[in-house]
């Protein structure tokens, strides 16, 4: 199956090819960088719901205090 | 109200519009169209570069969309799948190299229960064009000139919730970009992307 849809916008052409070894390259970079901010923001998610149990709030109440999570 | 006939003033004889009109005045009406349109043609507007239906893709690239022909395009997008939400970043390329760094995010969002989901990169590696299955609209400032390129976009998902931002990039280099490529986080993504030109 081809990986990539490559379109050239001036002449129409359209060409369906696999990655090549920079892009492989630069794909694995950046799933790991999207774990990465996966981790983050559930990082932050965690630290938000123990702030709102110190605060003894629901994330409900916390909503309507605040209009949502940041 | 007056009616231009031919460009030139009032057709004459219409006194309700129960009232007939004659093939001359007909041939009138046609000749206002095409002055109306040639002001049309002459004037602002978004102009179709290109209509490109993808699928199963793991990457697309849209290449020499960006020209000197035009300084501001639109992109207009929209995922059909996958059905759940897979994040489809972003990057402007030039002579078919992706860039991958230097774009800066910041943007406001929300979901259809009220939770504000805002989205803020410092000099990230690509930045966040939509989600699927959803739509995004997408306008870029002067990507080919040697410049800081900027751009504004509004782009919506839905899977259990319906999630809605409006976010602003910027790119911070002088690369003269002369195209761009949609990445899905995982998976692959099948869709239609078309890019437009706006006229001075």
């Amino acid at each position: 199956m081809a990986d990539v849809f490559e379109v050239d916008a001036l002449t129409g052409e359209v060409t369906k090819r696999a990655f090549t070894p920079e892009e492989l390259a630069q794909r694995e970079a950046d799933a790991l960088a999207e774990q990465e901010r996966q981790a983050a923001v559930a990082e932050r998610a965690a630290a938000r719901a123990a702030l709102l149990d110190r605060l003894g709030l629901t994330e409900d109440e916390a909503v309507l205090l605040l209009g949502g999570a940041a | 109200m007056p009616i231009a006939i031919n460009g030139s003033g009032p057709i004459t004889g219409i006194t309700s519009l129960n009232t007939s009109v004659s093939d001359t005045e007909l041939g009138y009406l046609d000749g206002v169209t095409s002055a109306i349109q040639s002001q049309i043609n002459t004037a602002g507007g978004l102009v179709l570069i290109t209509t490109q239906t993808f699928s199963s893709s793991s990457a697309v690239n849209i290449n020499n969309c960006f020209t000197s022909t035009y300084v501001n395009y639109r992109v207009a997008l929209n995922v059909t799948s996958p059905g759940g939400v897979v994040a489809v970043t972003a990057r402007l390329r030039a002579s078919g190299t992706d860039t991958t760094t230097g774009y800066f995010t910041a943007g406001v969002g929300i979901n259809s229960s009220g939770t504000v989901q805002n989205t803020a990169v410092a000099s990230g590696g690509t930045f966040d064009f939509t989600a699927t299955p959803g739509t995004a609209v997408w306008d870029f400032m002067a990507p080919q000139l040697a410049e800081t390129t900027r751009g504004h976009g509004l782009y919506s998902w839905f899977d259990t919730v319906l999630v809605g931002r409006a976010v602003s990039i910027l790119q911070n280099s002088s690369t003269q970009f002369d195209g761009f490529s949609l990445i899905p986080s995982s998976s692959t993504i099948t869709g239609t992307v078309r890019v437009y030109g706006m006229k001075n």
